[in-house]
């Protein structure tokens, strides 16, 4: 007698799901514009921190040696910004890019609660950055009000201003998205959505590091 | 909410698709989502804009004629607020909303798409940049504008400054939402078969030029935000009130200019084929040579002040020549093998052949503007080379409006008031450009003009003065030729009165929900009506 053994069989592969990608190409064109936008604000940043600092006068590289370049410091006096809330907050973007990969990765595998945790956690993240944007601007020496404004402030202010929408922009957008997967709309076969938010926070956290090593480490 | 669209992911097959998609009442209107009626409303608009902004060139330059005084305006404050207005509203409120209108209504029915990617983005996109020319006619009219003219203080109201301030960065901001709407439709929802080597020439236009605007109007929309916290806080360098103008002042300069005129060149590429009645030998080229136009006008380096004896900035302007001539080449070729007959869209064809004419002429004298023995940099050549550019882009734009009337609003524009207006809209694109930009040989200073000028300028200025007025006459029968096509007379036009040769042919006059009421073959060339056609079906 022979023992018939039940062989699992696979069910049939689903249906290619018609993907046109459109809310990930659209966020794509998105976010360059966003970034062109950066661009823009920082060339002028740049040209005029190159200005006022070559009209300023020749100064010695150490202490007994003859001048022989301009004071960088001529654009942003040395205290004016100090670089620990900066670092808090280049080191909090840089775990929000862990948490929204972390995200992308869990979605991919159909790892729901993981996916909702790493969502939260960024979104927690890019609010603790607006937290933090609003108490460096209280410790900056800067001001962009009346006959005391600076070129420099109101060029700090704008960018880094700027980049605070950008934040909350983003922190809304993964909102959104994470809304639509705790509905199910996303899943390992669409994730599109994810895609579309972690490249826009990919972005954010592009710009923030141009911020800071431009803006608040070179100075 | 109201949204009478249909999905974009939705297969193309179609066979709900049966009736017209026309709003019924102000609310429906409001609260579509439809890319016909979102791009029926910009072209209106828009044209309805370009000849209120036609008007105010017409007074602009009667004031021009005698420059040491102020004889049409109430003082110099209103003279300058007008002649900032004349060349923010041609390109904000008339040259880019009337090729995004086209864009919208026409791109998704090229590429076989049901609908434009995010209808409800494309809605709001439009809504917001009428809102935005609403704010901008409010900040002009209280006062505000873009400050002073050079040297002057004092003449203008705060909150009408930043009124003004605020509508163009919200009109620069709803003109990228529509581009990336345009774009998203023409790299995402393409029917099967069409590659984008076989997508038709507007819309790849669209999307080279959507391109260019990303990495480019983001640029000036910066510069706006930053005039508008240093006018709102201390008008110390940016937000200076004689200064204002100067920052977004690179954008009606070269290369940036060309930029708005690339999706002329797809609509010029689309009609001469159809007008020869003959398949578009060296497609290819066109693509590539359009591509190459957006390439070299991305012109947002030009912002930075003191650009004009640069390397870069000067090779710009003779490169552009290149793709131009490529297309030239290319459109010839297809004139060579076909002739228009009656039967084609003669109307659209001349006002779109003799406006890339202008625009050529348009090119010309931007290379001559930087040929440095000429000496022309900082005189009137350059902006009158500015307006022969963007008043090409406008008279292919309405070739673009009267080939696809039809797709709009279901019925032609009268080919007779087309091929009324195609000879004004010409004569008054060149002499209103070229009179400023004669007027430069003659050391006319660039810009806003209070000092005594030589008589040969004076002459010039007086042409230029002519040349508005041409204009203007041809936007009122561009606007009488356009609203006639909303009046309920008579049967719509058929589906394909050209003979077309690309996927919007395919569609109803105007199209219906869904676009497609059959289900579209799989493309196999950039011509895919011709195809059928070749094959013995039905066009």
């Amino acid at each position: 007698m022979t023992t018939m053994t039940a062989e699992p069989r696979a069910m049939p592969a689903p249906a290619e799901l018609p993907r046109p990608r459109t809310l990930l190409v659209g966020t794509a064109f998105a976010t360059v514009a966003t970034v062109s936008m950066f661009f823009g604000l920082f060339a002028v940043y740049f040209a005029e921190r190159a200005a006022v600092i070559k009209s300023a006068p020749l100064v010695p590289k150490q202490i007994g040696l003859l001048p022989t370049h301009h004071d960088p410091a001529a654009w942003i006096k040395t205290g004016t910004i100090s670089l620990v809330p900066g670092g808090m907050m280049f080191g909090t973007m840089v775990m929000s890019i862990v948490t929204m990969a972390w995200a992308v990765y869990s979605i991919r595998r159909d790892d729901r609660p993981r996916a909702y945790i790493a969502l939260g956690l960024t979104a927690l993240f890019g609010v603790a950055v607006i937290n933090q944007t609003v108490f460096y601007y209280k410790s900056m020496g800067f001001t962009i009000v009346g006959k005391a404004a600076t070129l420099q402030g109101l060029l700090i202010f704008t960018i880094t201003g700027a980049h605070l929408v950008m934040v909350g922009v983003g922190v809304v957008f993964i909102g959104l998205m994470a809304f639509r997967a705790l509905a199910g709309q996303y899943s390992s076969r669409q994730s599109d959505g994810l895609l579309a938010a972690s490249i826009f926070w990919y972005a954010t956290v592009a710009v923030y590091t141009l911020i800071y090593f431009g803006i608040y480490v070179a100075k | 909410m109201t949204i009478t669209e249909s999905d974009a992911a939705a297969p193309t097959t179609a066979p709900s698709a049966t009736t017209a998609a026309q709003p019924r009442g102000l609310y429906e209107l409001v609260t579509t989502g439809d890319h016909t009626t979102i791009g029926r409303l910009y072209v209106l608009a828009s044209v309805v804009f370009l000849l209120a902004v036609s008007v105010l060139g017409v007074l602009s330059s009667a004031e021009k004629l005698q420059t040491t005084s102020v004889d049409v305006f109430a003082g110099v404050t209103s003279a300058w607020q007008t002649f900032v207005a004349v060349r923010i509203g041609l390109l904000l409120c008339g040259v880019l909303p009337l090729f995004i209108g086209l864009a919208t209504a026409v791109v998704p029915l090229q590429v076989g798409s049901p609908a434009i990617a995010f209808p409800r983005a494309a809605a709001a996109a439009f809504w917001c940049w009428l809102l935005g020319v609403g704010l901008l006619i409010g900040g002009f009219a209280a006062d505000g504008g873009l400050g002073e003219a050079p040297g002057l203080t004092g003449g203008t109201k705060v909150h009408g400054v930043q009124l003004t301030l605020l509508a163009i960065g919200l009109l620069i901001a709803a003109l990228l939402l529509a581009s990336v709407c345009v774009a998203t439709t023409v790299i995402a929802l393409r029917t099967p078969g069409m590659s984008l080597r076989r997508v038709p020439a507007f819309s790849w236009s669209m999307l080279v030029a959507a391109s260019v605007w990303f990495l480019t109007l983001p640029v000036m929309f910066g510069r706006i935000v930053l005039a508008y916290v240093d006018y709102t806080h201390s008008r110390s360098l940016f937000g200076a009130e004689d200064a204002l103008y100067n920052q977004i002042r690179w954008v009606f300069g070269q290369p940036m200019v060309y930029a708005f005129a690339i999706p002329a060149l797809g609509i010029v590429s689309d009609i001469v084929p159809v007008a020869a009645r003959v398949r578009q030998r060296m497609y290819d080229v066109v693509l590539a040579a359009i591509g190459l136009f957006g390439l070299l006008s991305v012109g947002s380096f030009a912002s930075a002040s003191n650009v004009s004896d640069k390397f870069v900035y000067i090779a710009l302007a003779y490169a552009i020549a290149l793709p131009t001539l490529l297309l030239f080449g290319a459109w010839a070729d297809s004139l060579r093998q076909g002739t228009p007959t009656s039967k084609g869209p003669i109307g659209a064809f001349l006002l779109a052949v003799v406006g890339a004419l202008v625009l050529f002429g348009g090119v010309v004298a931007g290379m001559l503007n930087v040929f440095v023995p000429v000496h022309l940099r900082n005189t009137s050549s350059v902006d009158g080379q500015m307006m022969v550019v963007l008043l090409a882009s406008v008279m292919v734009g309405v070739a673009g409006l009267v080939f696809w009337s039809s797709k709009l609003t279901g019925r032609a524009v009268p080919e007779g008031l087309a091929r009324v207006a195609f000879l004004p809209l010409a004569g008054g694109a060149l002499l209103a450009g070229g009179g400023d930009f004669v007027a430069g040989f003659f050391d006319q200073p660039s810009g806003f003009v209070t000092t005594a000028v030589r008589d040969a300028a004076h002459a010039m200025n007086v042409i230029g003065f002519v040349g508005f007025v041409l204009f203007a006459l041809a936007m009122v029968i561009v606007v009488a030729a356009y609203a006639r096509t909303f009046v309920p007379s008579g049967s719509h036009a058929p589906a394909n009165p050209w003979d077309g040769h690309t996927l919007e042919w395919a569609a109803g006059s105007p199209p219906p929900v869904g676009n497609f009421r059959e289900a579209l073959p799989v493309v196999r060339s950039d011509r895919p009506l011709l195809d059928l056609v070749d094959a013995g079906g039905a066009s």
